[in-house]
């Protein structure tokens, strides 16, 4: 009551002071002094009344009139501790001291201020009010540990009241730990003011010394003063020394303007005499301009006579030249003179030489015709010994193309009649053959082969193909005496036999007998494509005997096939082009031209010849004998 | 030993190209022979063939481009040849071949015989396309 009445001065609004309204008034009082987690959240308090009834109606009329903590609040009601609803102060009634440990359980830890009234389980009170029926020393006891358990933070204010033991220490140490902040603090600052107050001893220490030494200046000034003193004494004494000399000066002035007097006059003296001077040298100038002006003439002369002298050695010269000149002239006069003797006598050598050359071209020319008509005749002598081609041409429907390189031909063809037999069978030997060599060599050449086959056959009568060139080939060698001369000639033959059978044979066959000394022979069957019997690699005659004997080839024909024998000059021929004629085209001619007569196809073959050949010249003798069966 | 060369000229149509060297024995007869005085032409090359042989003693490499020869060329040739297979007989150190064109059957012919009657190891060397001797001759 003591307290109550200390704290709470006016019982405001005329309360009866009753002892229900002194809790529910210490309650919100002394809760003020506590702090809730986020408390500035809540924005209205709740407070619950547990088991007292008349707290909980004076509680009730303080929420409508008063504010707690500035927020209004209000006052709920609980009968039993089961029906605890969460809120923020909790007051416990009296009835529920013995039990309040179930009370206090079911606010563990949950920031709800338990307010207890009087309760002697101080273990499970926060904020327990004694005032009331206790005469303890407090009015109400504080369970810091439990609050913190709460969440809940209480002012330090009331705990110095109402706090236990442990609090009060607490405090106090907190109190004693800033006490000695501050009298750490203190003891700084005092440490700081010592230390000025040294440096104040300091300077002022200083000071005492600057003043003496301001006194020691003052001093030294004094005695200077007086030293400029006695300097000015003596300055005066100099001046007065001066002002002595200064009077000197002025007499010896004097002095000497006079002296310049007497120099102005002499002075005037020795300009007259200048002029004087001046007058001679002016004259003396003049007689040297006169000198000048005749060396100058002087001069111009000397050059005129130089140039002179100059002028008369270039006539010298002149001279000189046309002198020479003209002894050249005559130099060459007379030579030209002599030139035109000799010339003279050159041309008459000449014409001399000219009748002599012109006799030998006549003879020579005269020879050429001579050769040239010698060659002639050896042809008609060639001629006489070929064949005739007319009485060919009765026998046989065929054509022989013999055109020389030159007018004698190293190529001749050949022909023998072999008779009659009594069957009826008829034989005939053609034959072309290509001599080493064309003109007169390869015309002798033609001459001897002619007359061997004809020994051969005709004489001998050699029927074979093949034994007629065995036995050409040693007849050859023999007459070309080859085993010991140095004679290397000798011939390629394209040789046939044509047998026609007897009366009792009624087909058309004809038989062909032909051996080659490297000659092929070409035909051609009616109705086919031509084709080439290979002759035997082998020569007749030559320096080197091959001992390949000559193959016979045999072959049945029919009439109307024809047979073409050849000598290497047709296919050795080239074209402008370089192109050989070839054994191609040849038989390509062959072919194509199967359908003519013999007649026709000899023209043709000429005047391919002749377009393949022209405008190249002839290189070898060209001879071919086409023959139709 | 000075080398022998025989160029073509414009009249000179029926003589073959001829270049002997005397150093590295590299010779070469190229183009068409076919001319009137084949004994003295040739006579030539044997003549430098045989000083050749008899002085220089050294290797041979022949070249035969010849595309045509006549019948009396064909002897000279075959007389080279056969010199050339004397020289290889006796020890000196001889290459020959012939460049021909294989479409001309009867050359090769004619090429194969000279081979065969020589007895010389000749290459026979079948081309296809110019020749040199072919270019020089259309120049003219």
């Amino acid at each position: 009551m003591l307290y109550a009445s200390v704290l709470f001065p006016a019982s405001a609004f005329g309360q009866a002071v009753t002892e229900d309204w002194l809790k529910s008034e210490y309650t919100v009082l002394l809760a003020g002094y506590f702090t809730w987690p986020e408390e500035e959240k809540i924005d209205t308090f709740t407070i619950g009344v547990l088991s007292s009834e008349s707290v909980y109606t004076q509680l009730s009329l303080k929420s409508e009139m008063q504010e707690f903590k500035q927020k209004p609040f209000r006052v709920i009601y609980f009968n039993r501790p089961g029906e605890l609803q969460p809120v923020n102060i909790l007051f416990a009634g009296e009835k529920r001291n013995k039990s309040i440990r179930k009370v206090y359980n079911r606010l563990a830890e949950k920031p709800v201020l338990l307010v207890t009234d009087s309760c002697m389980e101080y273990e499970f009170t926060m904020l327990n009010l004694m005032g009331m029926n206790l005469a303890g020393t407090k009015p109400f006891r504080i369970n810091k540990n439990n609050i913190d358990k709460a969440g809940l933070s209480v002012s330090s204010k009331i705990l110095l009241v109402g706090g236990s033991e442990e609090d009060l220490r607490d405090i106090y140490h907190e109190l004693e730990l800033e006490g000695n902040k501050m009298r750490a603090e203190l003891d700084t600052l005092s440490r700081e003011l010592e230390g000025k107050q040294r440096e104040l001893a300091e300077s002022e220490r200083e000071l005492a010394k600057r003043s003496n030494e301001i006194d020691l200046l003052v001093r030294e000034i004094e005695t200077q003063t007086d030293q400029l003193t006695t300097l000015s004494d003596s300055i005066d004494l100099k001046q007065m020394d001066l002002v002595a000399k200064i009077r000197l000066l002025a007499n010896q002035e004097q002095k000497i303007k006079l002296r310049e007097n007497e120099i102005n006059t002499l002075n005037a003296e020795i300009s007259g005499k200048e002029m004087e001077i001046d007058e001679r040298s002016r004259i003396i100038q003049k007689q040297m301009d006169d000198i000048v002006l005749q060396t100058a003439m002087m001069k111009e002369q000397q050059k005129i006579l130089d140039s002179q002298k100059i002028q008369i050695e270039r006539q010298k010269m002149v001279l000189w030249f046309f002198g020479i000149l003209s002894v050249l002239i005559l130099g060459l006069g007379f030579v030209i003179f002599l030139a035109y003797r000799i010339k003279i006598r050159a041309n008459r050598i000449l014409r001399e030489k000219n009748h002599i050359i012109e006799d030998q071209k006549r003879n020579i020319l005269k020879q050429n015709e001579n050769i040239t008509a010698s060659i002639y005749y050896a042809l008609t002598i060639q001629q006489a010994i070929l064949p005739e081609e007319d009485k060919l041409k009765r026998l046989f429907d065929c054509f022989i193309i013999y055109m020389p390189k030159d007018i004698v031909s190293g190529d001749f063809y050949w022909f023998s009649r072999r008779g009659r037999k009594k069957t009826g069978e008829r034989s005939f030997c053609f034959a072309v053959v290509d001599c080493t060599g064309h003109g007169v060599p390869g015309g002798f050449l033609s001459m001897i082969g002619s007359r061997t086959l004809d020994s051969i056959v005709n004489e001998q009568k050699i029927e074979q193909t093949d034994e007629i060139l065995e036995l050409m080939d040693k007849r050859i060698r023999q007459a070309l005496n080859q085993q010991k001369s140095d004679n290397e000639d000798g011939m390629d033959v394209c040789l046939c036999r044509l047998t026609y059978p007897g009366d009792e044979v009624k087909d058309d066959t004809v038989y062909l007998s032909f051996s080659g000394a490297r000659r092929s022979l070409y035909l051609i069957r009616q109705g086919q494509d031509a084709e080439i019997i290979r002759g035997v690699r082998r020569t007749i005659g030559g320096k080197y005997f091959n001992p390949t004997p000559f193959l016979k080839n045999e072959l049945a024909l029919k009439k109307g096939d024809r047979i073409y024998l050849t000598s290497d000059g047709l296919t050795d021929q080239h074209s402008p082009q370089r192109e050989k004629f070839g054994t191609g085209r040849f038989i390509n001619f062959l072919n194509t031209s199967s359908s003519l007569g013999m007649k026709e196809q000899q023209s043709g073959l000429e005047e391919e010849i002749y377009r393949f050949m022209n405008p190249e010249i002839q290189r070898d003798d060209i001879t071919i004998m086409g023959i139709k069966l | 030993m000075e080398n022998l060369l025989i160029p073509i000229t414009e009249d000179e149509y029926d003589k073959p190209f001829v270049s002997f060297d005397g150093s590295t024995g590299k010779c070469e007869i190229s183009g068409e022979s076919f001319p009137e005085k084949t004994a003295e032409f040739y006579g030539r090359l044997m003549e430098w063939l045989e000083k050749y042989i008899r002085e220089v003693k050294g290797p041979i490499d022949f070249v035969f481009n010849l595309s045509y020869f006549n019948t009396s060329s064909s002897k000279r040739i075959l007389h080279i040849m056969i010199l050339l297979q004397e020289y290889q007989a006796k020890g000196g150190k001889v290459k020959a071949g012939w460049n021909y064109d294989p479409e001309d059957l009867d050359l090769e012919e004619d090429i194969e015989d000279l081979k065969t009657i020589s007895k010389l190891d000749l290459k026979m060397n079948p081309k296809g396309g110019e020749t040199r001797y072919k270019r020089l001759s259309e120049d003219r």
